[in-house]
C-alpha cells in the first residue's frame, strides 16, 4: 500500500510541471504593529512565478520579510490570503503539514551531531538504490570536488551553522521534492561555503528540481543564483534574472582613484553632464542613469583629453552587492 | 571505512561517535554504576554503629542483598542523570529539530523509526543495566558474603523497572515539552515525584524486605505495595502516547522557536493573527519581569551564601569534635561535645550519638539520675549518679553487655572528679560526624563549598531556569 502511495507521489512529480511556485495576491497573517500606527501585513500582495530549473535567490531589506516568504512558500506557515500553488497544486492555508514536493531546510540542527558529514550522508542516503560502497566512493568524490574535503571526515557538531546548512543543501539534492527552499537570511557564507553551494545548486538543477534561496548575502545570490526577487517594505520590487537586476540597479560605471579627484570631478561634470558623479573612500563613482548608454571608453577618453593621468580606473563588473547597495541609497532603507 | 549504519545502530551509538553502537561505552558505564554501588556500600558498612544503620539497614547488612540492593538504588540515579545528560540522543527531540523531517524525505518511515527508537532504549537499558548487576554480583563474591540467589531476581526486576519508568517518561516528554532545557527540569522533577510515589506506597519498605524480595511475586501483589501497577501503567501509556504522537509530530515540520529579535526593526512588535479564532498572539518576546528575576537572583544568592557558611562552620565544628579526646575536651560555649562510641548509656545515648556535657565546677549541684563526665585514675568516663552520701557519688552504667558482670562499672567517686553533665544528643550530627571522618565524607564536606564557589553561575542560573520552570507550568493555560 505504501509503496502504492510512494510511486504515485514520485509518477506525479515527474510530470512535466514548469510553474513550480506562483503566488498572487498573498498576505501574511503576520502584522507589524509600531506605536501610533495601524498594523500592517509583514508582507502583502506578493505575486510571483518560480519556473522549474530555477534558482531562485530571495532577498530585500527585512530578513524577517525575507523568512517568512520562504517559510510560507514552503508550507511552513500558512498564509491570511491570496493565492499560493506550488508544483501546480494548490496549499492548505493554515496548516503546515510536511508536503513530498517541498524540501524545506531552515534549520540547522537537522543533522545528527554524532556523526561525521560522510558518515551522515551516507545514513541520510542509504536508502537510494545501489551499491552501498560505490555510493560512499561518489558522495567522497562529490565532496572533495565541491570544495569540502576539508570537512568531510568532521564530526558534526564540531561544524559552524552555516557549514551545517550547506550539507543539508546536498541532502536535499538527492532528495525526490521538487522544490528545494533553503532559508537562512541571518547566515553569512564564506567562499568556500558559496563555491560548494554553487555546485551543489547545479547538481540540484541537473536533477530537474528548482532551488529557493532565502539570502542577505549578495555574493551568494551573484554566484548561485539564476534570478532574483527583491522584498522592500512587505512587497515584491523586483523579480527576475540577476543579470537584468544588476543591469537595472548597478548603475556604477567607473571607479576612478587619482590625486587630484575633486578637480577630476568638477571638469567631468562640465564635459559629461549625462553621468552622476559623487566621491566616496576617496574615489571618483561615476554612474549612469537607465536610459543612458554607458561607454566606458568615451568616459576614459574624455578624461585623457582633459589632461588628467589618473592612477586608477576601474571599470565596474555590474554586481549584484553593489545593485543591492544602490537600492539601500536610493530607498533610504 | 563504508559506513552502512541503520536507524536502530544509529539509536544504539547514544551520543558517542567512536564506535558504531557504543557497546564499549556501555559496558563501562555498567562497571562505573557497579563500582559506584560498591563504594557507597562501604561507605554505608562505616557508618553501621550509627543512625544510618537503623535507618537503612538494607544497605548495610554483609550480604548479596545489600550489595544489589545498593546497586539498584545508584543505578536508579546513575540513569536518572544519563537521560538528563542524553536526553537529545535518547528521545524524540530529533523530532523537534526536524532531523526526521529530513529523514522521512529520503525514504524513512516514521513508524519504524519509532519502534527502532524504542526498541534500542529496552535493548541499551537492559543491556547496561543487567551488566551492572552481574558486575555487583562478581565484586560481591570477592568479598565472600554468604551466596543467597533468591531475593536476586526480583531485586532486578525492580531496577530494571524504576529505570524503564523513568526513561520512557523522559522519551514521552519529549513530545510535548519544546524546550530541551525545560524537559530536563521535567525528568529531574519527575524523579523526585517518583520517589515520593514510591515512599507512599509502601515500595520501599517491600524492596528493603530481604524476606518479601525472596519472592518475586510480590512485587505484583497490589496488597504489598501498588507501584508496579502504576509502573506498568505509565509504561503502557507512554509507549501508546510514543507511538502515536510521535507519528503526529512527525508529519509536521516544527517551527524552532520563534526568535525574532534580530531581524525585526526596533521600536516594532509582530503580532499573528490565527483563522479561524481571529485570536491574536504576540510574537515578540515579552519583557521579562526585571524584578522578579532580582528577587530570585538575591534569594538564591543569599541561599549559596549559607550553604558556604554552614558546610565551613560543620567541618570547623567537625574537626574540633574530632579532636576532642578523653582528658583533652574541647568546650565551645561551655559545653563538651563528644562521639559517643559505646553502647554502655543505651538507650539514653546510642552508640556513635553526638552526646554534649555542659562543663560544671565542683560548686554545681548534682542530682540523682543525672549522666556525668567524670575522670578516675585519669581515665574519663561516662555514667549515671545513682546515689550520694557524704559529697561521695555512685555511678554507674544503664546498659551492660550480655555476658557480662552487672555491677563492674560501679564506682564511688569524689564531686571533684565530676565536670560535667549531659545535656542532650544528636544522632544524626554524630552520623555527620563519623562519616566525616571518612576519606568520603571528608572529601564531601570539603568539596561542597569548593563546587559552590567554583561553579556558582552554572548553580544560579539552574535554580533560576527551575524556577522559571515550575513558574511556568503552573500559569500554562489548558
Amino acid at each position: 500500500m505504501r509503496k502504492k502511495v510512494l510511486n504515485t507521489q514520485k509518477n506525479e512529480q515527474q510530470k512535466d510541471i514548469q510553474n513550480v511556485v506562483f503566488m498572487e495576491h498573498l498576505s501574511s497573517g503576520e502584522f507589524f504593529l509600531k506605536d501610533g500606527k495601524p498594523p500592517q501585513p509583514v508582507l502583502h500582495d506578493i505575486g510571483l512565478s518560480f519556473q522549474k530549473g530555477q534558482v531562485w535567490g530571495i532577498t530585500g531589506n527585512s530578513l524577517f520579510e525575507i523568512k517568512l516568504l520562504a517559510e510560507i512558500m514552503a508550507n511552513i506557515k500558512p498564509y491570511r490570503s491570496g493565492k499560493c500553488v506550488l508544483i501546480e497544486r494548490g496549499m492548505m492555508r493554515h496548516k503546515r503539514i510536511t508536503l513530498p514536493h517541498v524540501f524545506y531546510i531552515g534549520s540547522s540542527e537537522m543533522l545528527y551531531n554524532n556523526m561525521n558529514v560522510l558518515e551522515f550522508l551516507m545514513f541520510a542516503t542509504v536508502k537510494l538504490s545501489g551499491n552501498k560502497v560505490e555510493h560512499q566512493e561518489r558522495v567522497l568524490e562529490y565532496l572533495i570536488s565541491i570544495g569540502l574535503k576539508r570537512i568531510s571526515l568532521t564530526p558534526i557538531y564540531m561544524l559552524s551553522r552555516e557549514q551545517k546548512a550547506v550539507i543539508i543543501m546536498l541532502v536535499a539534492a538527492y532528495s525526490e521534492s521538487q522544490l528545494v527552499v533553503h532559508n537562512f537570511p541571518d547566515y553569512s557564507f564564506d567562499d568556500v561555503l558559496i563555491d560548494a553551494m554553487q555546485q551543489i545548486a547545479k547538481l540540484i538543477i541537473e536533477r530537474g528540481k528548482t532551488l529557493v534561496i532565502a539570502t542577505s548575502t549578495p555574493e551568494l545570490i551573484e554566484k548561485v543564483c539564476s534570478h532574483i526577487l527583491f522584498l522592500m517594505n512587505g512587497n515584491v520590487f523586483y523579480q527576475g534574472t540577476v543579470r537584468d537586476f544588476c543591469r537595472e540597479y548597478d548603475r556604477i560605471v567607473l571607479k576612478i582613484q587619482d590625486s587630484n579627484i575633486e578637480k577630476m570631478a568638477r571638469t567631468l561634470r562640465i564635459l559629461l553632464p549625462c553621468y552622476q558623479y559623487s566621491l566616496e573612500d576617496n574615489s571618483l563613482i561615476v554612474r549612469t542613469d537607465q536610459d543612458v548608454a554607458v561607454n566606458p571608453k568615451h568616459i576614459c577618453n574624455k578624461i585623457v583629453e582633459a589632461g588628467f593621468e589618473p592612477a586608477r580606473i576601474e571599470i565596474n563588473p555590474q554586481k549584484v552587492k553593489n545593485a543591492y547597495e544602490e537600492i539601500i541609497r536610493d530607498y533610504d532603507l | 571505512m563504508i559506513y552502512k549504519n541503520s536507524y536502530f545502530q544509529k539509536e544504539l551509538r547514544h551520543a558517542y561517535i567512536e564506535n558504531s553502537i557504543s557497546s564499549k561505552r556501555k559496558n563501562a558505564f555498567a562497571i562505573l554504576a557497579g563500582l559506584v554501588s560498591f563504594a557507597v556500600h562501604f561507605f554505608m558498612r562505616t557508618m553501621s554503629g550509627s543512625v544510618l544503620g537503623d535507618m537503612f539497614p538494607q544497605f548495610i547488612q554483609t550480604s548479596y542483598f545489600s550489595t544489589l540492593y545498593t546497586y539498584v538504588t545508584v543505578a536508579f540515579f546513575l540513569y536518572v542523570l544519563y537521560f538528563i545528560i542524553y536526553y537529545e540522543y535518547l528521545s524524540f527531540v530529533e523530532i523537534r529539530k526536524n532531523r526526521w523531517y529530513l529523514l522521512t524525505k529520503m525514504g524513512y518511515s516514521p513508524l519504524s523509526m519509532i519502534f527502532s527508537k524504542l526498541l534500542a532504549f529496552l535493548y541499551s537499558v537492559w543491556m547496561m543495566y543487567s551488566g551492572g548487576f552481574l558486575f555487583t554480583i562478581g565484586l560481591t563474591l570477592l568479598i565472600k558474603y554468604t551466596f543467597i540467589h533468591e531475593y536476586m531476581p526480583a531485586l532486578y526486576i525492580a531496577g530494571l523497572i524504576d529505570i524503564l519508568v523513568i526513561g520512557i517518561v523522559s522519551i514521552t516528554s519529549s513530545l510535548y515539552i519544546r524546550d530541551t532545557k525545560n524537559a530536563r527540569y521535567f525528568i529531574f522533577i519527575f524523579t523526585i515525584v517518583l520517589l515520593v510515589v514510591k515512599s507512599v506506597t509502601g515500595y520501599f519498605t517491600l524492596t528493603s524486605d530481604r524476606i518479601m524480595m525472596q519472592n518475586a511475586l510480590n512485587l505484583v501483589d497490589s496488597s504489598q505495595a501498588k507501584y508496579l501497577l502504576f509502573s506498568a501503567a505509565i509504561v503502557f501509556v507512554c509507549t501508546l502516547i510514543c507511538v502515536f504522537k510521535a507519528q503526529s509530530v512527525a508529519k509536521y515540520y516544527n517551527m524552532p522557536e520563534e526568535t525574532y529579535g534580530y531581524v525585526i526593526p526596533e521600536g516594532t512588535s509582530v503580532f499573528k493573527i490565527a483563522d479561524p479564532a481571529k485570536k491574536i498572539h504576540l510574537l515578540t518576546h515579552k519583557e521579562k519581569s526585571v524584578a522578579s528575576n532580582n528577587i530570585i537572583d538575591f534569594a538564591i544568592t543569599a541561599l549559596f551564601v549559607g550553604i558556604i557558611c554552614i558546610t565551613l562552620v560543620v567541618n570547623a565544628f567537625i574537626l574540633i569534635s574530632s579532636a576532642t579526646q578523653p582528658g583533652k575536651e574541647i568546650t565551645i560555649f561551655n559545653v563538651v561535645p563528644y562521639v559517643f562510641q559505646s553502647n554502655t548509656m543505651e538507650p539514653h545515648i546510642m552508640e556513635n550519638d553526638l552526646a554534649y556535657f555542659r562543663r560544671i565546677d565542683h560548686i554545681e549541684p548534682i542530682n540523682i539520675g543525672d549522666i556525668v563526665l567524670f575522670q578516675d585514675n585519669k581515665v574519663v568516663y561516662v555514667e549515671r549518679v545513682n546515689a550520694e552520701e557524704n559529697g561521695q557519688y555512685t555511678v554507674d552504667i544503664d546498659n551492660y553487655p550480655p555476658m557480662s558482670q552487672v555491677g563492674a562499672m560501679k564506682k564511688t567517686i569524689s564531686r571533684e572528679a565530676i565536670y560535667g553533665i549531659y545535656t542532650h544528643r544528636n544522632r544524626w550530627l554524630g552520623v555527620l560526624i563519623l562519616s566525616a571522618n571518612t576519606v568520603f565524607g571528608r572529601f564531601v564536606l570539603l568539596l561542597v563549598p569548593a563546587v559552590i564557589l567554583f561553579f556558582y553561575n552554572p548553580i544560579r542560573i539552574f535554580v533560576i531556569n527551575l524556577i522559571h520552570f515550575i513558574r511556568t507550568s503552573s500559569e500554562a493555560p489548558d
